[in-house]
């Protein structure tokens, strides 16, 4: 059986990857993107734990967090189009201005 | 050996596609990376014993979500939206670069240091507390009471009662039963973590006797089946059968389920498919002589039953009365596997009920809020303008055009008179 703490390590390194792509990248969708991959690494965390003492409410969370992850989504790129609609570019530089 | 080189390959897979993604210029090849990422961690999640979440990330992450971002990014054409960006000097907010930087050098830090520091607390998996219960199946005894842990936890402790299981610390335990009249009876229980088990008190020639029957409760794996074990605490035989009589006018088609059960013993799991069994508990002596009857025994499929096949004392109206077999059933649903659907479930509907319909009112919020940001007020086509006038113009500008002569600028407005107009009649 593989220890937990392995599971944390990965989890930690994809959250920090997912870290990076907010920081770095300026496609609006690209961070959007990244933020998934850090949802996806808590998700591995919380499963790795649930596993580790044997009960399954980390189980339920990674669920919520599904769920909630879909729902952040289709808000999420709903607003990327339409500030692409207003701005006609969904650069996350150009758009340091909170009027429309 | 052989998870743990799943676990690198499908680790290191996950990782090197989080890191394409976030290398390559195209956002579609991002999107289509991140599915491989999601698809390894659906594979993890496997390893974890959570076969639910592996089912629910595959369909709804690398399937609904990743489909809305492709969607998205094709519907605005923004594949390559910050490539002209990337070399430009006057970028904004410069300082994200050496921030990102050095907390992902500061959190890999303090995954070596884990590394470095990491004790034993983790490494292996906790167990549940054992759990045990408590059954009286000496049915000549009359009420006993039990002591555990240095204080008597049931008085009154009569024939046919049972505890519900109850969850104690690892170790070895003692349970005294002390009878109304007579030497109390100790015995020593060792449970270690994840056992399930029951205490059984039954009577045999010598007295009091003490029995423990370590059940399994986890999930029956055969498919429509019940696990059942049978414990012998019959005084009266030296060892029992349990048989399937079949048809009560042949002799010659018993079919036999459990050979030889000693007194005191418990018999091996049973595997016994759903439906109605007719059991018979029979001598194990060459005489075959029937013992009970195990009358329509109902078997629930995913159940871990226990049998104890017992003597009680049954009044027949003389003054003792008469001593007969007798068989108790303990049945109790086994519990579902771990990380499977039934068991996210039931969490679900008990402890998690709240949350889950907040999650519903987020969701009907999220709903509308992507209804609401989304929509664009729809402007009406203009229509040309010489077939719209000609269709509205009023009555009057038709009747000019015929006659020739513009009728609303020399018609004369008739004032309207302020003075009342004469009644009609005076």
């Amino acid at each position: 059986m593989v220890q937990t703490e392995a599971y944390i390590t990965l989890a930690l390194v994809l959250f920090v990857l997912g870290t990076m792509g907010v920081m770095l990248r300026r496609n609006a969708i690209l961070v959007f993107m990244s933020v998934e991959l850090m949802l996806n690494a808590t998700n591995l965390a919380l499963a790795a734990f649930a596993r580790h003492w044997g009960h399954e409410s980390g189980h339920l969370f990674v669920f919520f967090i599904i769920t909630v992850a879909a729902a952040e989504v289709a808000v999420g790129l709903a607003l990327i189009v339409a500030i692409f609609r207003s701005k006609n570019s969904i650069n996350i530089d150009e758009l340091h201005q909170m009027e429309g | 050996m052989t998870e743990f080189i799943l676990f690198v390959v499908t680790g290191a897979l996950a990782v090197v596609a989080a890191v394409l993604m976030l290398l390559s210029s195209n956002a579609v090849h991002s999107a289509l990376f991140l599915v491989v990422t999601m698809v390894c961690i659906a594979f993890l999640f496997l390893l974890l014993n959570a076969p639910f979440l592996a089912m629910i990330q595959i369909t709804v992450y690398a399937g609904a979500i990743m489909v809305l971002f492709i969607f998205v990014i094709m519907l605005l054409g923004s594949e390559r939206a910050e490539t002209k960006e990337l070399g430009t000097p006057e970028r904004r907010f410069r300082w994200f670069t050496p921030l990102a930087l050095t907390l992902a050098l500061s959190l890999l830090f303090a995954v070596g240091l884990s590394f470095v520091q990491s004790g034993d607390s983790l490494n292996s998996v906790q167990l549940p507390n054992p759990q045990v219960r408590l059954l009286n199946a000496a049915g000549d005894t009359g009420s006993v009471d039990i002591q555990f842990s240095g204080g008597t936890i049931l008085r009154g402790f009569s024939y046919r009662d049972q505890t519900e299981f109850f969850e104690i610390v690892p170790g070895v335990w003692e349970f005294i039963a002390v009878p109304a009249s007579g030497d109390p009876i100790r015995t020593e229980v060792t449970l270690t973590a994840g056992d399930y088990g029951t205490v059984i008190l039954y009577a045999n020639d010598a007295g009091l006797q003490f029995g423990f029957v370590a059940q399994d409760l986890d999930t029956v794996r055969e498919d429509r089946s019940a696990r059942v074990v049978v414990f012998n605490a019959y005084p009266s035989a030296t060892s029992v059968s349990l048989i399937d009589p079949g048809s009560t006018f042949v002799e010659d088609d018993n079919t036999l389920i459990l050979a030889d059960l000693a007194l005191g013993v418990a018999s091996e799991p049973l595997i016994v498919g759903e439906g109605t069994v007719n059991w018979e508990f029979v001598n194990a002596d060459a005489a075959a002589q029937a013992i009970v009857p195990l009358a329509d025994y109902e078997i629930e499929r995913n159940h871990s039953d226990l049998v104890v096949l017992t003597s009680e004392r049954y009044a027949d109206g003389s003054a003792t009365g008469i001593v007969r077999p007798a068989a108790i059933q303990l049945l109790t649903a086994a519990r579902p596997s771990f990380g499977g659907p039934q068991a996210i479930g039931y969490l679900l509907f008990t402890d998690y009920v709240l949350p889950f319909q907040l999650l519903a009112l987020l969701l009907l919020a999220a709903m509308v809020g992507a209804i609401v940001l989304t929509h664009r007020e729809v402007v009406p086509i203009p229509q040309r303008l010489g077939v719209r006038r000609r269709v509205s113009r009023p009555l009057v500008n038709v009747i000019a055009s015929q006659v020739g002569h513009d009728v609303t600028s020399s018609a004369e407005v008739q004032p309207v008179p302020t003075d009342k107009p004469e009644a009609v009649g005076s």
